[in-house]
């Protein structure tokens, strides 16, 4: 029982705080700027690619885990041109740069090998970045704390940064793109900037992943969106969104909630191929909740 | 001269049929003086909406110039040419950022004319100027300034978007209707106060309105369109000899112009079937 417990809270920790950063990309598309971006289900895991073929090929994890988020923020701006500069649909623009994403990640997990391409790249015994931190004798020890730690400085960056001035030019963007031209705000920039942040959260968001799996695939990205939806959603619920500090902390926290929410899911029984079913469900009573709850209090407004 | 159109044209589904093209604007000149305040007239499709979209460059114009203060802003975007311009919208919760605080609104329109960058976005001496100019509009609002603007009332937002159209003081102010939506009370509380900061700040003013009273009532100059043309420009002495129902037989007779245009092309075609 009490190996369980440890067991579910671990996942809960080295996933939830991965995962964090995938929340907070998500929450800045989704929340900030009311764009629905599916890049993310692409850009996850190029991260994720990006970081296991330079490791695979013997590149430094630091240098391989700081240019993921590079890549990120390359995939977030194209996304962002697509929508702003052609005109494209917001949700089509994800889609395509999505689709576009999924051949370079397959070339991206062929680098060094014998084919052109491939569909996953194992690690072995390559070093990863956790392999370089030793605050503990334990490696999934070491894994919380140095994820506990990018996470954090995460939601410091995304605190000072969307209070800034252009952080308030992009979250007015999202509110209100006539206001915001009319208070000389170039929305097209803020939408195209704030996806690249978005992307490379994201994209580091995978490259942990990749590294704490010790592999990549081309599948570890189908499902982000709604992931990180979920994560913002419990969050929210949970922690609250009184200030906008204590609004980010409860996004870059919802992830830890929601995968302890699954592991005890997992261990009562659930069959694990059914989580996507479960995440959807989660998804659509959480997105409704508003609309039940006003109508419930109008029924009460009417009775009374 | 402060705003200058010159030769404006605008038509709209362009593309589209014949029958449904429809001519906004047709060859519009005006001038405005600095410090006119500018009151518009005119139905619906009359073009007034149109001229002040024009102006504020949320489209382009088909053909024509814009000039704010001498300089030609015909290509400037939006966005770019917000630094000239205040703007209050019909609609109260098109002026402001419904989900931030009215500090953080009131930040925003403090920096219309300049670069947004990475500097930390509220200031504590800015934080006095705000709550002096909220005091000055009676609301009660200048201890509300880290609530949200959308918990303010139509009448409360718009007063505040005028605050922030104003706050840097623009070239020219556009108001778009901008009573239309609230209570008889509201809007004529709103408008005095509008009136009061032009007046203080001598701003070169548009404003489109619906209310025959209300054009007659403020400004110095009357703009009367119809189909996409100015048919009746007065100002100073003249305008302030007219009545609501001089403007109102003006009307009719344009309508009654209308149908005897509508009759004449109906006999033109059937004319032509026969």
């Amino acid at each position: 029982m009490l190996d369980t417990l440890r067991f579910i809270l671990n996942d809960a920790l080295n996933l939830g705080f991965a995962y964090g950063l995938l929340a907070l990309g998500i929450f800045i598309s989704y929340r900030l700027l009311d764009f629905a971006d599916l890049t993310a289900e692409g850009s996850f895991t190029l991260g994720g690619a990006f970081v296991a073929a330079l490791i695979f090929n013997g590149a430094n994890p630091f240098l391989a885990t700081l240019l993921s988020i590079v890549v990120g923020f390359v995939a977030g701006i194209i996304t962002g041109l697509l929508h702003t500069k052609l005109k494209i649909p917001s949700l089509l623009s994800g889609i395509i740069t999505m689709t576009a994403l999924f051949s370079i990640n397959m070339i991206l997990m062929g680098i060094g090998k014998t084919g052109k391409f491939d569909s996953a790249v194992y690690l072995g015994n390559s070093k990863t970045i956790y392999d370089y931190i030793g605050i503990f004798k334990q490696k999934y020890l070491n894994i919380i704390v140095v994820n506990f730690l990018v996470i954090t400085l995460a939601t410091m960056f995304c605190y000072w940064l969307f209070g800034t001035e252009f952080g308030m030019s992009l979250r007015a963007t999202g509110m209100n793109q006539k206001m915001a031209r009319a208070q000389g705000i170039n929305t097209s920039f803020m939408i195209i900037i704030g996806l690249g942040i978005s992307n490379a959260l994201i994209s580091l968001s995978g490259a942990l992943t990749a590294q704490t799996n010790q592999s990549a695939d081309c599948n570890m990205g189908v499902g982000t969106l709604v992931i990180g939806l979920a994560s913002i959603i419990v969050g929210e619920a949970i922690f609250g969104k009184r200030s906008f500090l204590n609004w980010i902390i409860s996004v870059a926290l919802g992830s830890v909630l929601y995968y302890l929410i699954i592991g005890i899911a997992i261990n009562l029984g659930l069959d694990s191929y059914l989580l996507k079913l479960l995440y959807a469900i989660l998804i659509i009573i959480v997105l409704t909740a508003p609309f039940i709850k006003k109508g419930f209090m109008k029924l009460k407004r009417k009775e009374s | 001269m402060m705003l200058k159109i010159e030769n404006i044209t605008k038509e709209f589904n362009l593309t589209g049929a014949v029958e449904d093209r429809r001519i906004a604007l047709d060859h519009v000149s005006l001038d405005i003086h600095d410090g006119d305040f500018v009151t518009i007239i005119g139905g619906n499709g009359s073009g007034k909406s149109t001229l002040m979209n024009i102006i504020a460059g949320a489209f382009p114009p088909d053909s024509g110039k814009v000039y704010i203060d001498g300089e030609d802003v015909t290509k400037l975007t939006e966005y770019k040419r917000a630094k000239y311009l205040g703007r209050v919208f019909q609609d109260p919760n098109m002026g402001t950022a419904p989900n931030m605080s009215i500090e953080e609104n009131m930040e925003l329109a403090y920096r219309r004319d300049q670069k947004k960058t990475l500097r930390w976005g509220f200031k504590k001496e800015h934080r006095k100027k705000f709550i002096e100019s909220l005091t000055s509009l009676n609301l009660g609002l200048e201890t509300r300034l880290s609530q949200k603007v959308g918990l303010l009332s139509g009448g409360q937002r718009q007063a505040v978007t005028l605050l922030m159209a104003t706050f840097r003081k623009p070239k020219v102010l556009l108001l778009d209707e901008h009573t239309a939506a609230l209570d008889p009370k509201t809007a004529k509380k709103v408008l005095e106060l509008t009136d009061n900061i032009v007046r203080e700040q001598k701003l070169t003013t548009i404003m489109i309105t619906h209310n025959m009273r209300d054009a007659l009532k403020y400004g110095n100059r009357l703009i009367m369109l119809h189909h996409g043309h100015i048919i009746f420009d007065v100002e100073g002495e003249d305008k302030n000899k007219l009545t609501p129902e001089d403007l109102l037989r003006k009307f009719d007779e344009l309508e009654n112009q209308d149908e005897e245009e509508v009759i004449q092309t109906e006999e033109v075609n059937e004319n032509k079937c026969d």
